[in-house]
């Protein structure tokens, strides 16, 4: 594993409270890999008696032990030491939801890691210095009761009060609570938000949000149910190095994909473009995020709108007015022309008008007859500040941001676009960075799900020792794609599920069989290449035969030496 | 032709006299004014100042329909060594998309105010609106389809150092001389009737008419006498009118100002045709009192003026026809040598003024025009006299002016109405 790059210059001290031998190993194994000092314990009571004996940076305790839980150990703890002194408290769980419905657990962890472990996260973690204890959110605060309450969702609030600080990848979470509208860009930031469903109680986001949860109802909170898990089963599908993108590009493909492959524009009146997208990213950033995905064959774009933005700030908040010519005021006022037909005055008709009656400024005639006396041929404007007279008031945009003027001939403008998935955008969110580049379909040790890791440690362990051999198996679904246009997602997913379940049945039971996110993985242990490709070739043809769709599964074989390299 | 030549050369000073009368009187005696006036008379210089740049002079250019006409104009007033302060431009009821042109051009900021008009409401009512929104000490009208010499508007502006001109006109020369024979007879006639003719007027001090193309005013002149009255021939009207309130009108004949003329024989007879109306109506219905030695306005001056218009223009173009018939019936076909005799005298006279024009007008290019000028008698004694008395008897007769298609149908409706 080359995950815990940095780890030498940052060493801690790890306190494990973990029962479950496979978790243990395998967190011992990565942390003191890296370079951390890790000391595991089974029970409560044992890792009491650690933490009373020595100092630890960080504690990562299961939430079930075998004698009380790890809330029990954080309470017993902080009651003895107080909060001084006090180490990073990771609750481990595979019960996201219920450990963050009870206001206590939020009050003591800093942060809670979901099951299965994702050992990059953990490594992440451990590194994070612990919070100096002012910086926490002060204890009693009163949380006032959420709209999703009663969901049993494990739900993100925002802004953050109490309550553990989100983990990056936000994992075990469902979906995010926006209580109050603002900083919404830092939320945004937070690695992972991007692929959770955004819940709106302030009823100001619009279709900025997913829901809008400011007036629920029975109908609603099934609606927010629904959503969620859409969220959950897309996230599902998309590669891990897309899920954990940094980048801005990659994280606005994901959003896009999870929230139903279109990112719509729509009028805003709340940002400064005065548009947005169904989405909490900045507005102002999407623009040339969409360009640089276009570019890449990621996304295909339609024409939503055109703006037209203030050359000095970018703001479109603009004022468009009709203006003087002369002195561009905005002050105008429209007036008839009147021709006086017998000598000819032709003038604005406030020069005529004396009371009620039209009287030529020429001959003094009082005009009567419209139509023989005179007629009216035309309209002019008139400024009401510099009172110049003009046919056609010039047209200008004054930003409301910082009262630029700019003539309308040379406001710039810039095209609003709305945004769809194209095929390859989606192959891409399936096959991560691997897809775009020439490494496309090699084995990447980062793919390997856990239980393989764990088997390929042991495997290459043993052909250390003996020379005993092993084979691992790839195997990509090239018809994924097609089953998954024509028949869903959900149906794709339950045929590769299938399929290797039928794969591993035919087999010994000496093989492991591993689900990955791309690819699916089988490793023979104790089989030569040759022999290991007779078992397989055999096995899928059963599997084919078992599964209806065609998944047209492409298998490659790696030997010990293939791996090692 | 010899019979004929040996038959003069056998005359007397008082038998020619007899036979060429026609000539004696209405053709040397033009000549000889033309000559001796701009010959013997001093110049009356303007008095010698800079451009006029503590004035605000200000361009008014009116057109119907002239979009395509309109931006070529104005680019020529900025070209202008004086360029004017201020550039006021109206389309009058165009359909051609001129408004819009016009818009375009105020946006550029090649023009300071635009104004247009749904319906067409006249040369003159376009003029009035124009002068009263430009704010111009000098208000100079300029036709749209004219462009000018760069210093046109500095030569105009230098006589108004005299306080008492009122207007200005500027010279107008033609732009497409050679295009058809007609426009080069054309082009030699206001050489000598508008160039030369104004010159010798204005050493007299009786400018005749300060053409629509091309002149200017001062606003307080302008406002005393209302600006531009409604019906045709707006222009004349209007010096008549500044002459008669006792303004001094100038004519600047290094202001130059370039205009096309009608190529087409059918086109020439209407424009001329409503020109000459236009001219009759003025001079002998609305300003006749200029003739009237009782009336309180009458001078000896305007009484001059009216006279050689009288003469030379109306009764030359009436006695044309009995002069013909004459010497018909008299000399049966004898009678067309004798005519063609006197036509070479009419050519060696032509030339004599042609050449003196030339010399007194700056600017022109004469030698493409040196061709057309034997056959200059024929169109300007014969043709034009023609056309004038068809337009004479229509406007006496039918007052044939009321119904010009330049003026819109209502003023002419509300005029008719009047009188």
């Amino acid at each position: 594993m080359d995950t815990t790059s940095g780890a030498t210059f940052d060493l801690k001290r790890v306190l494990l409270v973990e029962d479950s031998s496979v978790t243990k190993d395998l967190v011992e194994l990565v942390l003191s890999h890296a370079g951390h000092t890790v000391t595991s314990v089974e029970t409560g009571q044992a890792a009491l008696d650690a933490l009373f004996a020595e100092h630890f940076d960080v504690v990562l305790t299961d939430f079930h032990l075998p004698d009380f839980t790890g809330l029990e150990v954080v309470r017993r703890f902080l009651s003895e030491r107080g909060e001084r002194e006090r180490p990073l408290f990771v609750a481990i769980t595979g019960d996201t939801r219920g450990l963050l419905s009870d206001a206590e657990n939020c009050e003591l962890f800093d942060r809670v890691v979901p099951k299965p472990l994702d050992v990059d996260l953990v490594c992440d973690l451990v590194l994070e210095p612990v919070l100096p204890v002012s910086k926490r959110a002060r204890p009693g605060t009163k949380r006032s009761a959420s709209t999703t309450d009663g969901l049993g969702l494990a739900v993100l609030e925002w802004p953050i009060g109490i309550g553990p600080a989100p983990v990056p990848g936000l994992p075990g979470i469902d979906a995010i609570l926006i209580r109050e509208a603002r900083d919404l860009q830092i939320l945004w930031g937070i690695n992972g938000a991007n692929l959770l469903p955004v819940l709106d109680e302030t009823g100001t986001l619009g279709a900025s949000a997913d829901v809008d949860v400011s007036t629920l109802s029975i109908t609603r909170t099934d609606e927010v149910r629904k959503v969620v898990e859409r969220f959950h089963e897309r996230r599902a599908d998309l590669h891990p190095d897309l899920a954990r993108s940094e980048d801005p590009a990659d994280r606005l493909l994901a959003r896009i994909e999870i929230t139903g492959a279109t990112l719509s524009a729509r009028m805003s009146h709340r940002h400064d473009g005065l548009v947005a997208w169904n989405t909490i990213c900045d507005p102002g950033g999407i623009p040339a995020l969409l360009t640089k995905l276009e570019k890449e064959g990621l996304v295909r774009t339609t024409f939503f709108e055109r703006i037209h933005v203030c050359p000095s700030c970018r703001s479109a908040c603009l004022i468009v007015r009709e203006e003087c010519p002369t002195c561009a005021s905005s002050q105008l006022t429209d007036e008839s022309y009147l021709h006086h037909f017998r000598c000819a005055t032709q003038a604005p008709e406030s020069a005529f008008v004396q009371g009620d009656d039209l009287v030529c400024p020429k001959c003094r005639r009082t005009l009567r007859h419209f139509g023989r006396d005179y007629d009216r041929p035309g309209i002019m404007t008139r400024c009401e500040s510099c009172e110049a007279t003009t046919v056609e008031p010039q047209v200008a945009f004054v930003c409301s941001r910082c009262t630029t003027r700019t003539p309308a001939e040379a406001v710039p403008t810039h095209d609003v676009m709305s945004a769809s998935l194209t095929d390859t955008g989606r192959a891409y969110l399936r096959s991560g960075t691997a897809f775009l580049g020439p490494a496309r379909r090699t084995l990447r040790f980062g793919d390997f799900p856990l239980e393989l890791v764990i088997a390929l440690n042991r495997a290459a362990a043993e052909y250390n020792e003996s020379r005993q051999p092993f084979t691992l198996a790839s195997i990509h679904y090239d018809g994924l794609d097609a089953i998954r246009q024509q028949h869903g997602a959900l149906r794709a997913r339950d045929s590769r599920r299938l399929w290797l379940e039928a794969l591993q049945q035919t087999m010994s039971d000496r093989v492991v069989v591993a689900r990955g996110t791309a690819s699916d993985f089988v490793l023979l242990a104790g089989s030569q290449l040759e022999e290991a490709r007779g078992q397989i070739d055999a096995a899928r043809s059963e599997a084919d035969r078992t599964v209806r769709d065609d998944l047209q599964a492409t298998l490659r074989l790696f030997g010990p030496e293939d791996i090692a390299r | 032709m010899i019979e004929a030549y040996d038959y003069i050369r056998a005359q007397t000073f008082d038998s020619l006299l007899a036979l060429f009368w026609f000539v004696a009187v209405f053709e040397i005696p033009r000549y000889f004014l033309l000559f001796a006036l701009t010959a013997f008379l001093p110049m009356r210089r303007h008095i010698s100042q800079p451009d006029g740049r503590e004035r605000m002079v200000s361009a008014v250019v009116v057109g119907h329909s002239e979009g395509t006409k309109v931006e070529k104009c104005v680019r020529a007033l900025h070209e202008q060594s004086r360029r004017p302060d201020e550039i006021v431009v109206l389309s009058d009821g165009s359909t051609d998309g001129m408004a819009k042109r016009v818009g375009a051009l105020s946006r550029q900021g090649l023009i300071d105010a635009a104004h247009a008009t749904e319906l067409r409401s006249g040369k003159a009512a376009g003029l009035n609106l124009g002068a009263r929104i430009a704010k111009g000490e000098i208000i100079i009208f300029v036709d749209c389809d004219c462009t000018f010499d760069r210093h046109a508007v500095r030569n105009i502006l230098y006589h108004f150092a005299d306080p008492d001109v009122g207007a200005v006109a500027g010279s107008v020369l033609v732009r497409n001389e050679t295009a058809s024979l007609l426009s080069a007879f054309q082009a030699i006639e206001y050489l000598i009737t508008i160039s030369l003719g104004k010159q010798a007027m204005d050493r007299l001090g009786l400018v005749s008419c300060i053409s629509g193309a091309f002149g200017a005013y001062r606003r307080t002149a302008y406002e005393q006498i209302g600006g531009y009255d409604a019906e045709g021939g707006e222009d004349l009207d209007l010096t008549l009118s500044m002459r008669s309130a006792g303004w001094s009108v100038r004519f600047a004949d290094d202001a130059v100002c370039y205009t096309d003329v009608p190529v087409k024989r059918a086109a020439l007879v209407r424009q001329r045709g409503r020109w000459e109306r236009d001219a009759i109506r003025l001079r002998y219905r609305k300003h006749g009192h200029l003739m009237n030695p009782f009336s309180p306005r009458f001078s000896w001056r305007e009484w001059i003026h009216e006279m050689e218009f009288l003469v030379f223009n109306v009764l030359a173009a009436i006695a044309l026809p009995f002069y013909v018939a004459w010497l018909l019936a008299m000399y049966g076909s004898f009678g067309i040598s004798i005519l063609a005799g006197a036509q070479l005298v009419l050519i060696c006279m032509d030339m004599a003024v042609f050449l003196m024009a030339v010399s007194v007008t700056p600017l022109v290019r004469p030698l493409p025009l040196v061709p057309y000028v034997p056959g200059f008698s024929l169109y300007y004694g014969l043709f034009m006299r023609w056309v004038r008395l068809a337009a004479y008897a229509q406007e006496w007769i039918f007052r044939a002016s009321r119904n010009d298609e330049f003026v819109p149908r209502k003023v002419q409706r509300a005029r008719a109405e009047v009188s």
